[in-house]
């Protein structure tokens, strides 16, 4: 018969503790030469991380047409938008026009403000106090599936 | 050290303008579940006489008549948008209480003009989020409520309304009670009798006949009225003790197969709410009713206790129907059926009851899988067969505007033309 060689002491409850995020390094420790990898930690990439500053403030938005190829900007493509960005003048926008979510660059003079479609066979959108701007987001990027 | 009420101003609607700019300033609602009644209403609707909370069916005439744009509900989209709206407030504030999908109250340490930092405020979350919003500042939380509703109503306020400078005992005596936060109808009916019939009535009155009439919390109220925090800003609310899922049908339902699909398809919903949570349920209730204004009415309940706490969707499935067998009866007309997970416990905390029974039923790796498809393909890809595929007892939502922030294939979409 087998000699029972370990008795339970005591018996614990598992306790969840918080997190402790510890950095993970590229190869085990070993007693040699250490590798140059090692002084360097691994992360993930993240897009959202890369691409979003502001996520609260951060819409998609799709396109329909073809005015803006010349910005690189394409139909379907799906552009992300962020509201908190001051706009000013070169950026691409969103911006309401009659009611409609647009794709224009901003040009402002001090005199005049305009909606510029790159593509030359689309018209510039000139604003005067008649016509209702209104600025909906800045462009930050966008994503064009090949 | 003074609170700000913030106020999404006609919420729902507001969000169905932020992406279709046409319709601001149109006369437009939105309806409830089953698009029964009007919870929100442009100003310009308010304006034509639509009532809140009207059934749709009684405003029709007016609808008709102005052209008045319907809506269904968009709780993804609304709920997105509060999320968003909340995150900015908190990037902003350290103590930020979200008290409801379109209010947040926040405690500002003592600051020297706190009304150019509640205008800061607006203009932030107006230009990240394009929400229209009013501000109260109050010294305690009934205060503020009141500064907001002042600051709705007289637009000359731009939206904000300080009350801490302003003559309260004259506002005050201009509020009617029944519109105090925490009075209501019922307790004003009761105020009334020993005449309590404005804010400033309540505010000078007798804390302990007070206390009698309508309970300790009127007298909190009466404190409030005076200056004296009562009610603190919760930074962290509980945890959540139960979850429920309960729906009106579009039709009548009579048929227990029905039922038995609409109990299987809420439960699914709710037990991929509790792995999200990664919490698990103990006990499990199911209801059923009959309208009530039917002539044959019924309702009932059946509570089960589960042998171990559960977030599996077979098995609370299973213990769901079974309970609704118990008590289905034949040949009434069914308006609702219902299911609420109790005694809601975080999965790492709860120690085991039954070494026996524990995770042997529990199909982890199955749920797991389930809801990586039904995440990348939409909610009900892949669903249990008793969920059924026709699922004819569905509530209407004729009139909803797409998921613009939450399904890739329903994007706003901004003309390059």
């Amino acid at each position: 018969m087998k000699k029972a060689d370990s008795s339970i002491s005591a018996i614990y409850g598992f306790k969840s503790g918080d997190k402790i995020v510890r950095p993970l390094f590229s190869s085990g420790v070993s007693a040699g030469f250490p590798s140059p990898a090692d002084d360097y930690i691994e992360r993930h990439l993240d897009l959202n991380e890369f691409l979003i500053t502001t996520p609260a403030a951060t819409f998609f938005i799709r396109v329909s047409g073809e005015s803006m190829t010349g910005s690189g900007i394409y139909h379907n493509d799906i552009l992300i938008v962020d509201r908190s960005i001051t706009p000013s003048s070169g950026k691409i926008v969103i911006a309401i026009v009659n009611g409609e979510l647009t794709v224009k660059k901003l040009h402002k003079t001090h005199n005049t403000c305009l909606l510029i479609a790159d593509n030359p066979s689309y018209e510039d959108i000139k604003i005067n106090k008649e016509t209702d701007l209104e600025i909906w987001g800045v462009v930050t990027s966008s994503i064009h599936i090949l | 050290m003074p609170i700000l009420l913030i106020d999404c101003n006609n919420f729902y609607v507001s969000c169905e303008r932020l992406f279709d700019p046409s319709l601001r300033h149109k006369p437009m609602v939105v309806l409830s579940n089953n698009d029964g009644c009007v919870i929100s209403r442009s100003n310009e609707a308010k304006r034509l006489g639509v009532k809140m909370g009207i059934p749709l069916f009684k405003c029709m005439p007016l609808i008709n008549r102005y052209h008045i744009k319907l809506f269904s509900s968009n709780y993804a989209l609304y709920g997105d948008l509060s999320h968003r709206v909340m995150q900015t407030l908190k990037q902003m504030e350290n103590s930020v209480e979200v008290y409801s999908i379109d209010e947040a109250f926040i405690d500002i340490p003592s600051c020297d003009n706190i009304t150019a930092y509640a205008k800061k405020i607006k203009l932030c979350v107006e230009s990240n989020i394009g929400i229209p919003i009013s501000i109260g500042i109050g010294l305690t939380k009934t205060m503020a409520k009141i500064a907001t509703s002042i600051a709705k109503k007289d637009p000359s306020l731009n939206g904000i309304y300080n009350m801490i400078e302003a003559d309260t005992d004259n506002i005050l005596a201009k509020y009617p009670v029944a519109d105090l936060w925490g009075i209501g109808k019922r307790y004003a009916i009761i105020l009334k009798g020993i005449n309590i019939i404005t804010a400033q009535d309540l505010k000078s009155c007798d804390h302990e006949r007070l206390r009698k009439k309508i309970s300790i919390n009127g007298v909190k109220t009466s404190l409030e009225l005076r200056g004296i925090k009562c009610f603190d800003i919760d930074n962290s609310p509980d945890p959540q003790k139960s979850l429920t899922y309960s729906k009106s049908f579009g039709r009548k339902v009579q048929l227990l197969s029905d039922l038995e699909e609409a109990i299987s398809t809420y439960t699914a919903t709710a037990s991929a709410k509790l792995r999200k949570k990664k919490i698990k349920a103990c006990c499990v209730e199911v209801r059923l009713a009959t309208s009530s204004y039917d002539k044959k009415h019924y309702q009932a309940k059946k509570f089960i206790n589960l042998i171990s706490p559960s977030s599996d969707t077979i098995i609370l499935t299973s213990t769901a129907l079974s309970g609704l067998r118990e008590i289905y009866k034949p040949h009434f007309d069914f308006q609702k059926v219902g299911i609420t997970l109790h005694d809601l416990i975080h999965e790492e905390s709860y120690h085991q009851k039954s070494l026996i029974y524990d995770s042997v039923n529990e199909n982890t790796a199955l749920m797991r899988v389930m809801d990586s498809i039904n995440h990348k393909w939409g909610d009900t890809t892949i669903q249990l067969a008793s969920a059924g595929t026709r699922k004819s007892w569905l509530n209407k939502r004729e009139f909803k505007s797409s998921s613009y922030t939450t399904k890739w294939n329903e994007l706003p979409i901004a003309r390059a033309s």
